[in-house]
């Protein structure tokens, strides 16, 4: 009987001597890392660095401060780098981004190209409220979308010449564009200007301005919505189609439409699939429209072949942009349409496509400090870090309108959507 | 509706067919519960050896309802719902003709379950970890399942052999957001040989095949938009890369496996078998260029070992099984395609369960005869996600028995079973680690599930049977049972089953 029993014991212990262990079952690999440092600062010594490791497959981010350190299994990496490094006694701050670096048994050296960061001397992005409102029967507003623009410098800026651009890729949908121009310019589908001769629109620190869809009070045609009237610019359109014109207010001047690709009227992208950005551009409209246009090849993959595909867009050189926003949802999203130099970040309204609860809401930039009365924002080219995602819009918290499709009103007042005014 | 009408067509041609083909045995003997053997359960799978599983005739047609219940804060389990009812009709018959024995069955189920969480998938016990998830506390998932299958099996001299096929498909959608509308199959077939080694004696081999497919998609019809759907990958893990996207996916599988019998030509005596199987499987996301998401091996190993007495029996169990998840990784997409840059094994289980049970039928008068079924068992349950480091183990020690009496009293024969279960826990861990804030009511659900198992629990069971003789060969069968279990923080459940069966 004795016997059985140890019998039975032993068929036990083997049993779950044969369990899995926790950490027996992967390969871990340690990548080689390489430091491409700018020109100007080669030879410099790092004082301190931090690598975000993002794993694309499970979306996991982790932080390291010693690269050596690093221990990654066989997989697909986003990457994000950041130092102080020591150059002549000077004290600078390098950044680096690397997007779907592979880590295998057959290949685990990482480069990063890194890249000074430079102070901003120019207007910064501060909102962008692109979801837009619902009426009150449950059906998409159109027209109450906007962007905000920052003066986050010491001193008086200049709006004139100012230009919003809206990419033509999608963050969404991700191709091998052929020639791939995005390391020098930005492909843009949407130019409109600040007219003005140079210093005719002088913006104060700590003062914004609103470019809107339609500046007009658009509470008139849906209670849930809120008043653009005093707005600054509007983006107006002649419409080619008579069901889908567009409306001129009153009260707010035009941009300087350079081109669109629409027929009808221009409107955010309402789940936020694109990427928005600021420039100054340094020629004339003709000549610009004239030298800067981009064709491109690429070939879209589906379930009915594959096809070799063709198109036409503006480009702007990265060299004129003055700040740069990606948006996307996380479920879509496939990649940044900017340079990492732009933005190495994005920000987002709603985590799925389609995402209900996205509307009434924007994405705001984070405030740093209050410097006079005023909130300094933070930009640090990274959109998902200098952006608060899923915010009440500022516009609809100083007029206390409607933040749902319940009726209820905003009663918070905050600085960057997160913090309290009070 | 066409469906139905031809499954109730079929079900008559089988009654038709089982009546005309049948011998005449008396109606006592349409009591199914007077052999030990039906201790055994692996035996029976092999085609060869069912041929052994009566010495004479018998048919069932009949409909049964089934309600399944939970009273508590968290469900058992969350991903399988805490509320269902089911109703069936079916038909089963098993025929023999000298050496020659021929048998069959046919099922329809239709009924709904309440309050899944965590999984839009069907069959989940075969397709976990890889499941099609959201966090919305769903209302009704209804579901239609068919099956269908028969066998024949025979001998001549000291040969035997025999084969059988089973097909089995279910429907299961809701009408709701999110409105996941799965469709499964499942053929499984099998063919073995055996040989007369003893006078007593046979032994028999047989290989089995299986082949499953499942196909999902999940719709959502609300003009504003929908929630998040999550490709799960294990404990509380999911692909983090799809998720949101990837609404319509499939399972496809196959199953291999062989069995080996030693089995008694006359119910008594020793009987072994052993069978060892490979199941696999792939998780595939059909809207992303049909993207392998995932690859399931369930490899397992069981073997049943008993005696077999005239009026008594006795069995020991053993199943050792090892599930591996081998998720792929992808690369960079370019035009909606997903190169495969490598592979990681990522989500493990080990089971391992070990048993010994025993039937003892005493007939204490002519008209008096009870049944009493103790039993014992070890079970080990280890699961493991590699990255971030999960684990969930449980090891429970379970006993208890089963008394059935029953009284034949002129044409009835009213019936009584009384049966516990204990759980008795030895083992348990729990670890979750990284867990995503958008993945954290899927932990807080499994938490609370391991918490019910890792904490001892117990289940009773009451079942009342009633069977009229309408003839000498004939009889109808009520049975109306009732099952309770007790788990850790006051969760009850209850299950009922009522069927209704006419026995030819």
């Amino acid at each position: 009987m004795m016997k059985k029993i140890h019998f039975l014991l032993m068929l036990l212990m083997l049993a779950t001597a044969c369990d899995d262990k926790l950490d027996e079952n992967l390969a871990y690999f340690t990548p080689v890392f390489t430091v491409n440092m700018p020109d100007e600062l080669q030879g410099a010594t790092v004082t301190t660095q931090q690598l975000e490791v993002k794993d694309v497959s499970s979306g996991r981010k982790v932080i390291y401060s010693d690269l050596s350190d690093v221990s990654l299994k066989t997989g697909l990496y986003d990457m994000g780098y950041e130092a102080d490094v020591v150059k002549d006694g000077i004290t600078r701050h390098v950044t680096a981004y690397v997007q779907s670096v592979q880590i295998s048994a057959s290949s685990y050296s990482v480069t990063l190209p890194a890249f000074e960061s430079l102070v901003n001397d120019d207007f910064i992005i501060e909102e962008i409220f692109f979801t837009g409102t619902l009426q009150t029967s449950g059906n998409q507003y159109y027209g109450d979308d906007y962007i905000k623009i920052y003066n986050n410098t010491d001193h008086i800026l200049y709006a004139d010449g100012l230009t919003l651009l809206e990419s033509k890729f999608t963050t969404t949908d991700k191709y091998d564009y052929d020639p791939d121009i995005m390391g020098e310019a930005m492909t843009v589908q949407a130019i409109y200007t600040i007219p003005g001769s140079g210093k005719d629109y002088p913006v104060q620190p700590g003062e914004s301005l609103i470019l809107a869809d339609t500046g007009i009070d658009h509470k008139v045609a849906n209670p849930n919505s809120f008043d653009l009237s005093a707005a600054d610019w509007e983006w107006y359109d002649v419409s080619t189609s008579a069901s889908h014109m567009d409306i001129d207010s009153p009260t707010v001047p035009n941009l300087d439409k350079w081109y669109c690709y629409t027929q009808s009227f221009y409107v955010l992208h309402n789940r936020g699939f694109r990427a928005l950005a600021i420039a100054r551009i340094p020629v004339g409209k003709e000549e610009y429209l004239a030298n800067y246009s981009y064709t491109y090849n690429y070939v879209v993959v589906n379930a009915s072949g594959t096809f070799p595909m063709t198109q036409k867009a503006y480009k702007v050189p990265n060299a004129w942009i003055v700040d740069a926003v990606n948006c996307s949802v996380a479920s879509e999203y496939a990649w940044n349409v900017t340079a990492p130099a732009l933005d190495r970040g994005w920000t987002y309204c709603g985590t799925v496509d389609h995402d209900k609860s996205r509307y009434f809401h924007s994405v705001r930039r984070k405030m740093l400090y209050l410097k006079d009365g005023c909130p300094h924002f933070k930009d640090t080219n990274n959109s998902t870090e200098d952006f608060n995602p899923y915010c009440i819009p500022s516009l609809i918290e100083e007029q206390g309108t409607v933040i749902d499709m319940d009726g209820n009103l905003c009663t918070q007042r905050t600085w960057d959507g997160v913090t309290p005014k009070d | 509706m066409m469906r139905r009408i031809t499954l109730l067509s079929l079900l008559c041609v089988w009654l038709s067919i089982a009546m005309l083909a049948q011998e005449s045995p008396r109606w006592m003997s349409l009591d199914d519960t007077l052999r030990v053997d039906r201790l055994l359960s692996l035996a029976w799978q092999n085609p060869v050896v069912n041929q052994f599983s009566r010495t004479d005739g018998i048919s069932h047609a009949g409909g049964g309802f089934s309600l399944h219940d939970e009273d508590g804060e968290t469900a058992l389990d969350v991903q399988r719902g805490n509320y269902s009812r089911m109703w069936h009709l079916a038909a089963d018959t098993h025929i023999k003709h000298h050496r020659s024995t021929l048998w069959g069955h046919a099922r329809y189920e239709n009924g709904f379950t309440r309050n899944i969480t965590w999984n839009e998938t069907s069959d989940i016990s075969t397709v976990y970890p890889y499941l099609l998830a959201d966090s919305v506390l769903s209302s009704r998932m209804k579901s239609e399942r068919y099956s269908f299958g028969g066998g024949y099996a025979d001998g001549n001299g000291h040969l035997y052999w025999g084969a059988y096929i089973d097909y089995t498909a279910g429907l299961h959608y809701r009408n709701v957001d999110p409105r996941p509308r799965n469709i499964t199959a499942c053929l499984d077939m099998s063919a073995g040989i055996g040989m007369k080694v003893s006078t007593t004696h046979m032994a028999a081999v047989s290989l089995n095949f299986r082949k499953y497919k499942q196909t999902n998609n999940v719709a959502f019809y609300s003009e504003l938009g929908h929630d998040k759907v999550f490709h799960l990958t294990g404990l509380t893990n999911d692909y983090g890369r799809f998720a949101g996207t990837g609404e319509a996916t499939y399972y496809n599988g196959y199953r291999w496996g062989a069995t080996l019998d030693l089995h008694p030509l006359r119910a008594r005596g020793i009987t072994a078998s052993v069978n060892a199987s490979r199941f696999a499987f792939d998780n595939i996301l059909t809207g992303l260029n049909k993207l392998p998401l995932a690859r399931v091996t369930h490899n397992s190993l069981s073997g049943e070992l008993g005696w077999l007495g005239r009026s008594w029996g006795v069995r020991a169990t053993i199943e050792a099984s090892r599930r591996v998840g081998t998720e792929n990784v992808f690369g960079d997409a370019a035009a909606m395609v997903y190169p495969k840059i490598g592979s990681n094994d990522m989500y493990h289980e080990n089971r391992f369960d070990i048993g010994i049970d025993a039937l003892w039928s005493s007939l204490w008068s002519s008209s008096f005869k009870t049944d009493i079924h103790p039993f014992v068992a070890y079970r080990h349950l280890n699961e493991i996600y590699a990255d971030p480091q999960c684990c969930r183990l449980l090891g429970e020690v379970e006993w208890g028995t089963r008394l059935d009496g029953r009284w034949h009293v002129g044409r009835f024969m009213p019936g009584l079973a009384l049966g516990f279960k204990l759980d008795h826990p030895v083992d348990s861990q729990w670890l979750a680690s990284g867990v995503k804030e958008e993945l954290q009511g899927l932990m807080r659900a499994r938490r609370a599930s391991y918490d019910y198992l890792s904490n001892f629990h117990w289940q009773g069971e009451a079942v009342f049977s009633l069977q009229v003789a309408t003839s000498s060969r004939q009889a109808i069968r009520l049975m109306c049972g009732a099952v309770m279990g007790c788990y850790h923080s006051g969760l009850k459940t209850i299950d009922l089953l009522t069927t209704i069966n006419y026995i030819f």
